[in-house]
């Protein structure tokens, strides 16, 4: 047994005091959080109010569900949730898969220098910002010069009108986030892949297994935990657009709205459009935020249930 | 064991498919270089070339000379990205230490408080009215209100963890404070964790524009990704005093993105390290 130096601190307040040093160090993080994060949620309740300039959030008079009854009953809402949740499943079914494909093909290079300049060059697009992707984006799809439409013509197609045609961009947004973040999220996968056990590859290796068989039978299980935590992670975002994203990407564009228009873009939208529609847009936020975390609450449980590590 | 035909025409393919993939990821950079040096009248012409048909340092003479507006949005990126990531990691720090210490009373109700905000928010509106009622049109409308990143203190907190207590127990028969053991003892044995939550903090800073859309209103304080913003949509609005005829109007759009990106771009592969570490770091649980 460890002898302790003093025996102060049986007593609850007197170890709380002889600690003040230590709470002193929570202060900053604490009123930060306090001011910006948990007033804000404080500020929800503009989404049961009118809000008026003139009394502020907590002064502007109540009026129950009906910001909710008003945007749950437009077409418009409905249009938005469609386009974030489909934007948000694109994501799901290519975005997420892509980095696991993408640390798998790596893992099976022998080659270490090779590995290592692959890994470095995907890893770029991660830290430049979206207004530099939203360029770059532009940069094929100009409908005059752009790269996409230069091709088409060589070949001796008609140009397409790329900022004029709706159909094109929730796939557009995925491939551009892709694009943006497939490297970056195979960080995660190799590193719990190197710590899969070297003797479990051995036994497979007497037991005749071929390196698709190791592949299927050793790593995919070996990185498990860290698939089903990225998948949870994965599903409370279908609700929660990446507005920055969107927004570089798109821009105010009412033509491209039909496809693009997202529940961020939209509140973002309305935060400009004046106070009127602010509790409505509050509404919106309260809706999208507590969806997302049922979202990731049931998908945590769904993956227990699966005998997994979830989130918490 | 030999390799199997099958393995060989599986590695052909892997290595082929990784070099193609790694040329997605280079080549439309290139465009952009070879648009920002390009001549602005053959650009218009020819559109976007992988080198430039008629190169030009135009583009880059215009942003850098004209208005002052180019330089001075890099100073506030500066300003934003080094005050920033001081005031970030410092604070998370802070709050990260106590969280460590396994004996401290009351530790259980400041995790739960921090890990509560990244499950909830309260949303745009109301953070915008918030932190609008603080700040007006200045850059401490975005340092401030970030200064706590519960992220960045967990990955610190889980380093703590892993550092032996003993150090902190010997330090303290000698009668250091708290304040003394971390700054001594823990800062320095964090170096690590310390300087990736620096370089995370410092690469969201710069390449941030929602915090500077939101709250900063006047030009001559945007900092340089909501500059290149701006000048996307239109270039005509931020240099509204220079007349058109001397404005590249296209080629300066791909100058100032080269400007924005070229620093994270240049430091990245020297930082990868720490980056990566980081990552990995944040996986270690209690």
């Amino acid at each position: 047994m460890k002898q302790r130096p003093k025996r102060l601190g049986t007593n609850r307040t007197l170890s709380v005091l002889r600690n003040w040093r230590l709470y002193i160090m929570f202060l900053p993080g604490f009123l930060c959080l306090f001011m910006f994060s948990y007033i804000p949620m404080y500020g929800l309740q503009l989404a049961f109010k009118e809000y008026s300039p003139r009394y502020g959030i907590t002064g502007s008079e109540w009026n129950n569900f009906e910001n909710f009854i008003y945007t749950l009953g437009s077409e418009g809402f409905w249009e938005m949730a469609g386009n974030t949740l489909s934007i948000g499943m694109l994501k799901i079914i290519f975005a997420f898969p892509s980095s696991i494909i993408l640390a798998l093909m790596l893992n099976e290079v022998f080659c270490k220098r090779f590995k290592k300049v692959v890994q470095t060059i995907a890893n770029l697009p991660y830290f430049i910002s979206w207004v530099i992707v939203s360029s770059i984006v532009y940069m094929f799809l100009a409908k005059d010069g752009g790269v996409f439409n230069k091709i088409i013509v060589d070949l001796g197609g008609e140009p397409v009108f790329w900022y004029a045609e709706p159909k094109w961009w929730q796939g557009i947004i995925t491939i551009s986030g892709i694009w943006k973040n497939v490297g970056w999220g195979t960080i995660v996968f190799l590193s719990a892949i190197t710590n899969i056990n070297p003797d479990l590859y051995e036994a497979a290796k007497v037991d005749g297994a071929s390196r698709l068989h190791q592949c299927i039978h050793v790593t995919i299980p070996g990185i498990m935990p860290a698939i089903t935590m990225t998948f949870i992670l994965c599903v409370a975002g279908i609700v929660k657009d990446d507005f920055e994203h969107i927004y570089a990407l798109v821009g105010d564009s009412s033509i491209l709205s039909e496809t693009t228009e997202v529940l961020g873009t939209w509140v973002y939208k309305t935060l400009h459009g004046g106070f009127r529609g602010w509790g409505d847009a509050t509404a919106v936020g309260l809706v999208q935020s507590v969806a997302g975390a049922i979202l990731m609450a049931a998908s945590n449980w769904l993956v227990k249930r699966q005998g997994q590590e979830g989130l918490w | 064991m030999k390799p199997t035909k099958s393995r060989i025409a599986f590695n052909i393919f892997n290595y082929t498919a990784l070099t193609l993939l790694t040329l997605v990821f280079v080549v439309p950079y290139i465009y952009i270089i070879s648009a920002s040096f390009s001549d602005e009248i053959t650009f218009v012409k020819n559109g976007f070339t992988f080198l430039p048909v008629k190169w030009s340092l135009e583009a880059y003479h215009f942003l850098l000379t004209t208005d002052d507006q180019m330089l001075r949005s890099i100073g506030n990126s500066l300003i934003l990205t080094i005050g920033g990531t001081l005031v970030t990691t410092t604070v998370s720090m802070l709050y990260a230490y106590p969280l460590s210490k396994k004996y401290l009373r009351g530790r259980k109700f400041f995790s739960v408080y921090m890990i509560f905000t990244m499950l909830f928010s309260g949303g745009l509106i109301p953070y915008f009215l918030t932190v609008s009622e603080f700040f007006d049109d200045s850059l401490l409308a975005i340092i401030i209100p970030g200064a706590m990143a519960p992220y960045y203190a967990i990955l610190m907190r889980n380093y703590f963890l892993s550092i032996p207590s003993g150090l902190e127990e010997a330090a303290k028969i000698d009668g250091a404070t708290d304040f003394q053991i971390l700054r001594k003892i823990y800062v320095p044995l964090s170096l690590p964790v310390i300087v990736t939550v620096a370089l995370f903090a410092a690469v969201s800073n710069w390449n941030n524009f929602v915090g500077p859309m939101l709250f900063i209103t006047s030009p001559e304080k945007y900092p340089l990704q909501y500059l290149i913003q701006q000048l996307l949509d239109d270039v005509s609005g931020i240099y509204a005093s220079a007349s058109d005829a001397i404005i590249p109007q296209q080629t300066l759009k791909y100058a100032s993105v080269i400007l924005g990106s070229m620093p994270m771009i240049l430091l990245y592969p020297f930082l990868q390290k720490f980056y990566i570490n980081g990552m990995v770091m944040g996986g270690v649980k209690e």
